[in-house]
């Protein structure tokens, strides 16, 4: 058994160890000259967007009103990079679940609205290294939908 | 998506080959727990915990596979395998996960799904329901430094159900001090129980519980924060300045509610200087 684990535990680092080597993933040890390129994730580096959960779902009411006869409950994510001018980068991976967090498919108005929402939010966190060179990390933001309407926003 | 194709690939192999081979090996006794704990002990204690960057690290999953390779049944690789989506915002993959440990082993991890429903998901009646159901099975649990009643209180609050909050919030702070009303609980069972009297405009109760919170942790913001709300209500502005003013300066010096999750999702009734900033403002 101990003969085995070790076995095999030997040839996952080995080819693990490759890997990274070649995907180059590692902690922000050295100034990063590309600014888009994430080091981190938001809960490194106290990089929650700096409002109250509650604070942004008024905020997000008054943009969201006019929505109307959207259905479903659920979950839309948006995953995106904060620059290192604390910027939201372009690109933005949305992911959606039904309310049993499974895969779902929400109307495109509400995605579409929410993203727009998103990327309007200015106030994110510059990340920095200990030598104050900023950096860029990755970070996400969920809405919460009961019955097509926005209840909650995560984190 | 090769390379973790080429390193399952190769372990297999190995396993094959270990099975295979002339020198009689122990085969996997995944129905036996020490078995399964020394898979862990193996693979996740001394492999990927020792990462850099823990479960930031890519390789993460591939120790979490590693263990369930040999034996698929162990709740605890599920569990641990699901973090990085958790933290990350993938709610499918890491409820995915944690609906297998769940299966598994409820016994272990049906009060953790609870409390990632209630604090990361703001799932709040599915939170309840795996907590009553996790009551069932330890009538006295808790976890993250809470009672089961805690959560389940929080929950009911945030369901604006406050008969249901008040309740359950009376019995965890029963639970902590055995009715003896000299000894004083947590200080976030004290803040959750003065916010909820505060949402139910039941100033006076709120004012004493949250006061009693920062008379044991005194830089509570949002307990300083809440205060000043009351003082306001009360038309008391120079209370409420200086209790927002202790509430600003307290983040500033990086003072928070001090859970265990903080730092990856909000918890009920958390509030940042923005909030602090818009109620200074005349």
């Amino acid at each position: 058994m101990n003969r085995s684990i070790s076995t095999l535990t030997f040839f996952l680092l080995l080819t693990s160890a490759a890997w990274s080597q070649e995907k180059n993933v590692n902690s922000p040890v050295e100034p990063i000259p590309n600014c888009d390129t994430a080091y981190s994730w938001y809960y490194s580096v106290d990089g929650k967007y700096p409002m109250a959960s509650e604070s942004l779902l008024n905020q997000l009411s008054v943009t969201a009103s006019n929505l109307k006869n959207v259905r479903g409950s659920g979950y839309i994510t948006f995953r995106f990079i904060i620059n290192c001018r604390g910027q939201i980068t372009k690109d933005l991976e949305i992911l959606q679940t039904d309310s049993t967090y499974k895969k779902f498919r929400f109307d495109q108005t509400l995605v579409d609205t929410l993203k727009a929402f998103v990327k309007s939010l200015d106030k994110w966190n510059i990340a920095t290294f200990e030598n104050g060179k900023p950096f860029a990390y990755r970070a996400f933001m969920t809405f919460k939908i009961n019955d097509g309407k926005v209840v909650n926003i995560i984190p | 998506m090769m390379e973790k194709l080429s390193i399952l690939f190769l372990s297999c192999l190995i396993i094959s080959f270990s099975a295979c081979s002339q020198n009689p090996v122990t085969t996997a006794d995944c129905s036996n727990n020490h078995y399964r704990d020394s898979l862990v002990e193996h693979y996740i204690r001394n492999g990927a915990e020792k990462l850099p960057d823990s479960y930031n690290n890519p390789r993460w999953g591939l120790y979490c596979d590693s263990v369930l390779m040999v034996c698929p049944n162990t709740a605890e690789a599920y569990q641990l395998k699901a973090i990085p989506s958790l933290k990350g915002g993938d709610y499918e993959t890491a409820f995915r996960l944690n609906d297998k440990a769940v299966e598994l082993e409820p016994r272990n991890y049906l009060d953790y799904r609870a409390f990632l429903k209630c604090i990361f998901t703001k799932d709040y009646n599915g939170s309840i329901t795996d907590f009553k159901e996790a009551e069932k099975l330890s009538p006295k649990g808790g976890l993250m430094d809470h009672s089961y009643s805690f959560f389940i209180g929080l929950c009911y609050m945030e369901l604006g159900r406050y008969q249901d909050a008040e309740e359950y919030f009376k019995k965890d702070i029963t639970m902590q001090t055995g009715g003896d009303s000299l000894q004083l609980p947590h200080f976030n069972s004290l803040f959750y129980t003065g916010l909820l009297y505060y949402r139910m405009s039941q100033f006076s109760k709120a004012k004493k519980y949250l006061e009693d919170c920062v008379g044991v942790y005194e830089q509570h913001p949002e307990a300083n924060y809440y205060l000043a709300m009351i003082a306001g209500q009360e038309g008391n502005k120079a209370q409420k300045i200086r209790y927002l003013d202790i509430a600003k300066k307290a983040l500033r010096n990086g003072y928070r509610l001090n859970e265990d999750n903080i730092y990856y999702a909000n918890y009920p009734g958390q509030i940042t200087i923005h909030e602090i900033s818009n109620a200074l403002q005349p």
